[in-house]
């Protein structure tokens, strides 16, 4: 069951990428469009509460220095009716930053990742190609881009939120 | 010669080689923006569809860090000597131009036997002509004003003490100096809102915006005494000094006493109306070659001639050096 869905996701994406706004711009009704993004970076902030426990908490990232850890998180909207289906939402590691290992999370997703914003797969399934020709296995700080594959579908009016972690250079 | 006569020509060095880790760079630098945007596929109602998300962007802000090493940890000195050096490199490893305040201590109360006298008017110059350890060309520093060093960059910092008379070989007296962030220090984590590079936020780092380092005089009776002769020998198969007829110099130089003599350096000028032999210098009888930096010898021909030659540190195992050299007469 779980294989078969793949298989219809990979083509799903393969068909909006080659018919790229076109095909998008035909199906969907005027007005905007059901799903929208919004992406946020966070930062983890250590709060002493009033029991004088530290409590951990996310705040909008402002003070972002070298070797800080920045939370990205993107919450995907529907505002249709209808429930979107086979949501794949990507998200780039920006430059100066490098992903933070196992920090990708999302509720009932499937997570992999990808060297060059092509080809994505499990981490353990990447590899690096050295200037020597030598290949090894890659590691997190060498992905550029993660993407999060939603098992279920987001319904009318609701959302999903997924995040990564990444360090700053 | 007289081991006084000597005494002139023996320089300490400062050397400029990273003891600990040199910097490296310090991270992304401060003001850049870190944008990120998000995109998604979906399908609905029997298409698919992509969207992107905002840009969001996050500026980096300024990270305040100062490195310090002492780059002449332990310095040898005699009772009485003036202006000695201990040498520093201070670094700004922040990630945006900053500026620290330098502040020498010499009266440390413990770890040491002496306390070394700061040298007056100037206790403290930046090491600005190139030329390495103390030379009339280096800048004095004005007590309390701001070094500025961009995100980095790197100062050398030589700190000139006195050394009290009456000291006994082996006393030690530690002279420290701290380089702090003119605009402020704080414990690590420390925000100064707006005070980073083009009005970003700054935060400490974990250096707390300064940093401080000891280096320490070290009461050395070592003497070094040297004994010059020379051999001429002219075209004819004589030792009359015409011109054309070679002097070949032997220096030998020789420590006695307790201590070290820290990286001693010989030097002597080819004399007047004479050209130094190519090739002709020898340190304990191995061949240095006449360029700077391969051996341990080497031929200046500007300002003046002469040939030097770095000893490096000397104590009495070291034994008698000899030095030879060959100049021909005019």
């Amino acid at each position: 069951m779980r294989k078969h869905k793949t298989g219809a996701l990979a083509f799903a994406v393969g068909l909006s990428l080659a018919a790229a706004g076109a095909h998008a711009a035909q199906a969907v009704p005027a007005g905007a469009p059901c799903v929208s993004l919004e992406t946020k970076a966070l930062q983890e902030q250590s709060v002493a509460g009033a029991d004088g426990a530290k409590k951990v908490s996310l705040v909008a990232a402002t003070k972002v220095v070298p070797g800080d850890q920045v939370v990205w998180q993107t919450t995907a909207r529907n505002s249709c009716a209808s429930p979107a289906a086979n949501v794949v939402i990507n998200q780039a590691v920006p430059e100066h930053m490098v992903l933070v290992a196992d920090s990708a999370t999302g509720a009932d997703t499937r997570i992999q990742y990808s060297l060059d914003g092509k080809s994505f797969a499990s981490l353990a399934e990447l590899a690096v190609t050295e200037a020597d020709g030598s290949k090894r296995p890659a590691r997190a700080d060498d992905v550029r881009h993660v993407r999060w594959m939603l098992n279920g579908s987001i319904g009318a009016n609701q959302s999903a939120s997924v995040r990564y972690s990444a360090r700053l250079r | 010669m007289s081991s006084n006569g000597m005494r002139g020509r023996l320089l300490a060095v400062a050397g400029l080689v990273c003891l600990s880790p040199c910097a490296m760079a310090v991270g992304t630098a401060v003001g850049t923006p870190i944008t990120n945007t998000a995109s998604v596929t979906y399908d609905v109602g029997g298409s698919t569809v992509t969207a992107t998300s905002n840009a969001t962007s996050v500026t980096v802000a300024q990270i305040l860090n100062v490195s310090a090493v002492v780059q002449t940890p332990s310095v040898p000195v005699a009772p009485g000597d003036a202006n000695r050096v201990i040498s520093y490199r201070v670094t700004n490893t922040g990630n945006g131009a900053d500026s620290v305040v330098l502040t020498p201590l010499s009266t440390i109360a413990t770890g040491d036997q002496f306390d070394p006298v700061l040298s007056t008017p100037t206790a403290i110059y930046l090491d600005s002509d190139g030329t390495p350890g103390f030379s009339p060309g280096d800048t004095a520093y004005v007590p309390g004003s701001p070094v500025p060093l961009a995100a980095d960059g790197s100062v050398t910092v030589l700190v000139l003490n006195n050394i009290p008379a009456g000291l006994n070989s082996g006393d030690t007296g530690i002279s420290q100096l701290t380089a702090a962030r003119s605009g402020g220090t704080g414990a690590p984590g420390t925000v100064f809102a707006g005070a980073g590079v083009g009005g970003v936020d700054a935060v400490v780092g974990l250096s707390g915006a300064q940093a401080t380092r000891n280096g320490t005089y070290v009461v050395s009776n070592i003497a070094l005494s040297a004994v010059k002769s020379q051999v001429v020998t002219d075209p004819f198969g004589g030792n009359r000094p015409v011109p054309g007829a070679t002097i070949t110099y032997t220096i030998v130089i020789t420590p006695t006493g307790t201590g070290t003599a820290g990286t001693a350096l010989f030097s002597d000028p080819i004399p007047a109306n004479t050209t130094f032999a190519a090739g002709s210098l020898r340190l304990n009888s191995v061949v240095q070659t006449d360029i700077a930096g391969d051996d341990a010898g080497r031929y200046e021909s500007l300002p003046t001639p002469r040939v030097v030659v770095v000893l490096g540190n000397l104590t009495q195992a070291s034994g008698p050096q000899t030095i030879q050299f060959s100049a021909t007469i005019n």
